[in-house]
């Protein structure tokens, strides 16, 4: 799970988490589609790919920006990969795999024809570098926690590597499996505080399906097809991913064709963007789906103001979500009620819900003890006016208008709200420290069913549990879930903590968004879900004649 | 002697008669004696604040009983600047014939020759009726800046858009906002939204309604407003529907103030050192101009902007660091003048009476040194407001939902071809405040620089 | 001549390392801790120790700020934070851009601005005249930001004409050479117009001043009394005197540029330094802040010099030793 800056501006972010990497790109090339005459006509042709930010690093393993995941995701490879189902993996780098009889042993068996652009082979030794690389403190990889329960990675042979646990718990394929493997033979020398520095960072080395020919900071990126790559080279020669800084300049260069690609379209354009492709006068297809974010707003608990259920409970009946929700996304989310996403098997649909009711919410507010007894239209108890500040970073704009939002709405059953906008860097220090009121933010849900890093109340020191959460049934019921293997027991314990986060509102959920990207309508057999926009671009291709270059 | 009392007599009658009109229309008195133009400059003035008040009356007379300060601060500036004339008009009228025969005072060519320079005059006018339109924002705006009302169909609307919001009155008597959602024959079906912030919806029912469209529309008639307070956005909303106009007229309060507040800072600091460096000069002298020097190398923009976004934005810390790196040229300036003046005889005499440094410096020859320090006081205004609205337009200016004509201009870059009402109108303010700053500094120059004046 | 220059930049020295100093102290005197970029809950407290002494921000702010200079005089700028690129490599990159970008409006500035103020002063008082000074003090008094984007929705979004950001077109590589020039020629027209025009407007209004004062001298009236054409009188003997001081303009109009480069590039989505400047004073990427706030200094007392020793030889009166 990981801390959202938010999709417009995504320039460095060390300090946001990735408690999930979701492996992208890579692996097998599938049994092509029948439709296919040539198979010789498919190989060719330029992808253009327009983002906002630029790439700190092309290091998996110190990288921080979104589309530094998006490139990585081409260059380098990972042991497994997940399925559309969200819940089961397909062989990559590993061709099998088994556990042990006591489930603490993870053997995987790796393919023989991975080789490194530069020639040299991937085997197990790489692997094995990788973890230690993964779990070295000095690098701080950001997912460094996934590995926490692995004990050891053995070498068994250069296609045989193990990974040892501590514990039994359901999803030990998911963390061992998560994260690129590094070339060993490149990066053993290098000492480990130089990791963030090192030349690898722009000039990677990778056995993935496309290899980096150029990057021009600030300006493009270009990859090659990678002749060498194992399941043949790719069908693209070329995947250029253009820096523009500047949504609306990307969007109208999206519209010229000057971009086949576009992640992340503002909900504002897609309508009628849909409707011109529909009515044949564009060329760019919108691609929906849902994303696997969600936004709330935090009230921090230890704030007296916040300190009361109903209160709490009061606040988000008072906010117009439906409305909020039409008013940034254009229709483009669904009301947000859970901590656990509805994409996930361990949602639960049966949940408490507060509704917008803003009489019920007064009612609720006055049986509190706010009232607006001096008369100066805001609410007051002990001499206190309800009157907090709202933050939230700077840059994103559908968190921005929300705070104008919600600000609005609350003002009229008397409270005052301060928007405050932050730079991300400072915001998040902020967060960490504890060092607000409300927030308005945003996690992007890992694949992982748990509840610990963001609401058990252990987190509150030292992991996401800003708004500092704490229930003892809660915890209790999470230390449980995490290692039931069995899923029908582990279901019914989620469903009890989901509901019982909610009737305790700490956020008030907000929205999940959907995803719309973007694409020109050349590009054949693109797949894109939630598991990401690039998840096998290897497979795509462009008919001869529709080529542009 | 008798043709000379009776003409003493019958000018003091008509003098009598003008104090009276005076009393009543401040400024008739004035064109009664002859005095036509300067009346005139008094009477229409008088008259349009006037008839402001009377037409405001029941919102400015609320305006000193409830605990709304903006409103508060706009009903005492209307009744100060409404007693200003008046009394000033009354003054001129009994001093009338007191100014004669004095002969003409710097001071006065100097307004003569002001007044001759039209564009001057009319920048100076833009200038007054700017500051007024700001204290009297919470009367002229036709909304209140931040009201957003029902989002989704008043957002994004074009200049000249009116809203028509339909009101629905339930069984219980109760009338209520509402939305349409969808249209089937004859039923019409409603969700309830949030009621207008300035509006006199009732209260909300949470749950939809279905009415038949005779019975909107004949609510729809009952409810149209009367003409002349009917609600029109006349420049259009933004995404939160919110009225531009009256962001504007909020927002000028934030410009006009930084503007002047920081350009005042930077003059008092500026001319207390150029006048330091400029006394004492030596050792002194070098060294602040040397800092001078230093600060003026520097690209300004990069050094405000690294000052106020490292120290979070907040409007007093605008004005300090917008206020503390413009003083230099004012210090170059005072400097300048005050070398020139220190060796005249007044100068000389003032020490040969043993006065202190300070009040040579305070009373002595900074006096005759305000003509060029008030011109480009006034010429700075102008690019300070230009530095501040970048600022804001970079988003370090004021927080939301507190609206600058910086960062509505921002905003309006979100959605620039499909609203371009919100980024072009705040911009076209500014370039009009500037003009008008410009305008009024250069004729003050070309009336105050005897170099100039032939 | 050469003494001069020596001595000027003598002087120069003592005032960028001033301005440094100043630029340091602020930066790490204003509340937020640089380290708050990597501080993250999955980082323990001693790994964050250890890349706080790595960075060196261990030391008492004195030490730091020995070490700083020291490493800057040798021309290190140090590592950038967010990009984990030497600054001095995000720099080479950025510079030529907005160069380029300040360059052409200086251009724009001088051309503009002397053409214009010519006419005016050779048609004092007439509606020409009077035009140019009334669109001189609008084109001055509007905010840039503003004029760029009123130029983005009619030239780029309304007609189509000029592309909206950016230094080229995506496939400018793929060009021959005279397209990509002409890419580039439409890339740049708006931003050099934005960036140049409120400064030509200025000199302008100087130039007319100027050559009107130089046009009321004696030694004009005796050219003129000589018999001489007009024109010759106005080009040869007016201007070459007129334009004297605005070499001066030109070099207190450096500051201005650059300032106004961080607008423009921003707007415009132009990769030079103003735009990094902005994106580094956001993110408190402190080692970039510094050496953009560093460079830019240098540029001004360096354009200041130049324009200064431009002076001397225009003007022959002048000799500095």
């Amino acid at each position: 799970m990981r801390l959202t800056k938010g999709r417009e501006n995504s320039r460095a972010l060390l300090i946001c988490v990735f408690l999930f990497l979701l492996p992208l790109a890579c692996g097998e090339k599938k049994e092509q589609s029948a439709d296919r005459s040539n198979p010789d006509d498919r190989y060719g042709g330029t992808l253009v790919v327009g983002g906002i930010g630029d790439v700190d690093a092309l290091n998996p393993l110190v990288s921080s920006t979104r589309n530094a995941s998006d490139v990585e995701g081409m260059l380098f490879l990972t042991l497994t990969e997940i399925n559309p189902d969200l819940d089961s993996y397909s062989p990559s780098l590993a061709k099998s795999w088994e556990f042990s009889e006591d489930h603490l042993r993870l053997t995987f068996h790796l393919r023989n024809d991975v080789t490194w652009t530069d020639g040299v082979k991937t085997t197990a030794h790489d692997v094995k570098f990788s973890f230690e690389k993964q779990t070295d403190p000095l690098i701080a990889w950001s997912a460094i926690r996934w590995k926490q329960f692995i004990e050891d990675v053995e070498v068994v042979d250069d296609t045989t590597v193990t990974f040892v646990f501590k514990e039994v718990y359901p999803y030990q394929l998911m963390d061992a499996a998560v994260g690129y493997i590094l070339p060993k033979h490149l990066l053993e020398d290098l000492p480990s505080e130089k990791w963030r520095t090192c030349d690898f960072n722009r000039q990677p080395v990778g056995n993935g399906p496309f290899k980096l020919k150029k990057w021009i900071s600030q300006q493009t990126i270009e990859l090659v097809a990678n002749e060498r790559y194992y399941a043949g080279r790719p069908c693209l020669d070329r995947i250029v991913f253009r820096i523009i800084p500047d949504q609306t300049s990307l969007l109208a260069q999206l519209k010229s064709g000057d971009v086949d690609l576009m992640e992340s379209i503002s909900p504002k354009d897609v309508a009628s963007m849909s409707e011109d492709f529909r009515m044949g006068k564009s060329d760019v297809r919108i691609v929906r789906y849902p994303s696997r974010a969600y936004g709330y707003i935090g009230w921090n608990l230890r704030n007296p103001l916040f300190g009361s259920k109903k209160v709490r409970q009061a606040l988000t009946m008072a906010i117009d979500r439906e409305n909020l929700i039409e008013a940034v996304y254009f229709g483009l989310a669904r009301l947000c009620h859970s901590p656990i996403s509805p994409i996930l098997w361990a949602y639960n649909p049966d949940m408490p819900d507060f509704p917008y009711d803003p009489r019920r919410a007064e009612q609720m507010l006055a049986e509190e003890g706010w009232i607006d007894r001096d008369r100066d239209g805001w609410l007051d108890k002990d001499g206190r006016r309800f009157e907090f500040t709202l933050k939230t970073n700077q840059g994103n704009r559908i968190r921005e208008d929300i705070t104008v939002i919600v600000q609005d709405q609350l003002a009229k059953l008397g409270i005052k709200v301060n928007p405050r906008l932050i730079e991300w860097t400072v915001f998040s220090d902020q967060t960490n420290r504890k060092e607000f009121e409300a927030i308005v933010a945003g996690w992007s849900v890992g694949l992982k069913v748990d509840l610990t890093t963001i609401w058990h109340s252990q987190s509150i020191n030292d992991k996401f549990n800003y708004v500092s959460y704490s229930n003892p049934r809660v915890d209790a019921l999470i230390e449980v879930a995490k290692r039931e293997m069995d899923r029908s027991k582990a279901k019914l314990l989620w469903d009890e903590a989901q509901s019982l986060i909610v009737e305790d509102q700490p956020y008030t959920f907000l929205y999940i968004p959907e995803q719309v990207n973007g694409i020109h309508k050349r590009f054949r057999n693109v797949q894109m879900d939630t598991r990401g926009t690039f998840i096998h671009p290897e497979q795509w291709w462009v008919p001869k004649d529709e080529r542009k270059y | 002697m008798f043709v000379m009392n009776r003409k003493a007599e019958e000018s003091k009658g008509k003098r009598a008669r003008a104090v009276w009109a005076s009393l009543f229309f401040p400024g008739t008195g004035l064109m009664a004696l002859g005095e036509r133009r300067l009346g005139l400059w008094l009477l229409i003035p008088y008259a349009s604040f006037l008839v402001f008040t009377i037409y405001h009356w029941s919102s400015v007379t609320a305006a000193f009983t409830t605990g709304d300060l903006e409103r508060l601060v706009a009903a005492l500036f209307l009744s100060f600047v409404l007693a200003g004339f008046w009394f000033y008009s009354l003054v001129k009228t009994l001093r009338w014939d007191k100014d004669e025969g004095t002969g003409m005072s710097h001071w006065q060519i100097t307004k003569s020759q002001f007044r001759k320079n039209k564009p001057a005059v009319a920048g100076m006018l833009v200038v007054l009726s700017l500051y007024a339109v700001a204290f009297l924002g919470p009367f002229l705006a036709p909304f209140h800046p931040n009201a957003q009302e029902d989002i989704v169909r008043s957002r994004y609307l074009p200049p000249l858009a009116e809203l028509f919001t339909p009101v629905v009155t339930l069984k219980d008597g109760r009338r209520i906002w509402v939305r349409q959602v969808r249209e089937v024959g004859e039923e019409i079906s409603y969700v309830p939204i949030s009621e207008p912030s300035s509006g006199d919806g009732g209260p909300l029912v949470p749950e939809a309604i279905t009415v038949t469209r005779d019975q909107v529309q004949k609510i729809a008639k009952t409810l149209r407003p009367r003409w002349w307070n009917q609600k029109v956005h006349w420049l259009g909303t933004d995404k939160f529907g919110r009225d531009i106009l009256s962001r504007i007229i909020y927002g000028s309060r934030i410009s006009l103030s930084i503007g002047f507040v920081a350009v005042g800072i930077a003059i008092t600091f500026g001319t207390f050192v150029g006048a330091i460096a400029g006394y004492y000069g030596g050792r002194v002298d070098d060294v602040i101009m040397r800092l001078v020097d230093m600060i003026l190398a520097f690209p300004r923009l990069f050094l405000v902007l690294t000052l106020i976004a490292l120290f979070t934005p907040k409007i007093w810390l605008i004005i300090a660091v917008l206020g503390a790196t413009g003083w230099m040229g004012t210090a170059r300036l005072v400097r300048g003048q005050i070398l020139s003046l220190k060796e005249q005889e007044f100068v000389q005499a003032a020490h040969a009476l043993g006065l202190s440094i300070p009040r040579i410096i305070f009373r002595h020859i900074l006096p005759n040194a305000m003509a060029p320090i008030i011109v480009t006081a006034t010429l700075r205004v102008g690019t300070t407001i230009l530095v501040a609205a970048a600022l804001s337009f970079l988003g370090l200016g004021v927080q939301p939902p507190t609206a600058s004509w910086g960062n509505i201009i921002n905003q309006g870059r979100d959605n620039l071809l499909g609203a371009w009402w919100i980024a072009t109108f705040p911009g076209l303010a500014i370039v009009l405040t500037v003009v008008a700053y410009n305008l009024f500094g250069d004729g003050l120059r070309d009336a105050l620089d005897p170099r100039l004046r032939d | 001549m050469w003494t001069y220059i020596l001595r000027r930049i003598f002087i120069a020295i003592p005032l960028i390392i001033g301005l440094a100093t100043v630029t340091f102290f602020i930066i790490h005197l204003a509340p937020g801790d640089p380290m708050a970029l990597y501080r993250n809950p999955e980082i323990s407290p001693e790994v964050m120790e250890l890349m706080r002494k790595n960075l060196g921000l261990d030391q008492p702010l004195h030490i730091q700020y020995v070490r700083w200079l020291t490493s800057m005089a040798r021309g290190n700028f140090g590592i950038s934070f967010t990009a984990h690129r030497p600054v001095a490599d995000i720099l080479k990159e950025a510079i030529p851009n907005t160069l380029q970008l300040t360059f052409l409006a200086l251009l724009l500035n001088l051309i503009a601005g002397i053409v214009i103020g010519v006419i005016a002063a050779i048609k004092q008082y007439s509606a020409v005249d009077h035009t140019i000074t009334v669109s001189a003090l609008f084109i001055y008094s509007m905010p840039s930001f503003w004029l760029g984007l009123m130029m983005i929705l009619l030239f780029s979004l309304l007609l189509g004409w000029l592309p909206a950001s950016q230094m080229q077109s995506i496939n400018a590589d793929l060009f021959g050479f005279w397209h990509r020039l002409w890419d580039r020629i439409t890339h740049l027209i708006m931003p050099v117009f934005v960036l140049g025009i409120a400064t030509a407007a200025g000199t302008a209004r100087f130039m007319r001043g100027s050559l009107l004062e130089v046009i009321r001298q004696d030694y004009i009236r005796t050219a003129r009394a000589k018999g001489l054409s007009e024109r010759t009188v106005i080009f040869k003997h007016g201007l070459r005197n007129a334009l004297i001081p605005i070499v001066t303009l030109t070099g207190l109009s450096i500051p201005f540029l650059l300032g106004g480069s961080v607008i423009t590039e921003t707007i415009f989505a132009w990769p030079g330094m103003g735009r990094v400047a902005v994106g580094a004073i956001f993110a408190r990427d402190y080692p970039v802040v510094l050496a953009v706030n560093l460079i830019a200094a240098v540029m001004v007392v360096l354009g200041s010099l130049l324009a200064d020793i431009t002076y001397s030889l225009l003007d022959p009166r002048i000799r500095y030793d």
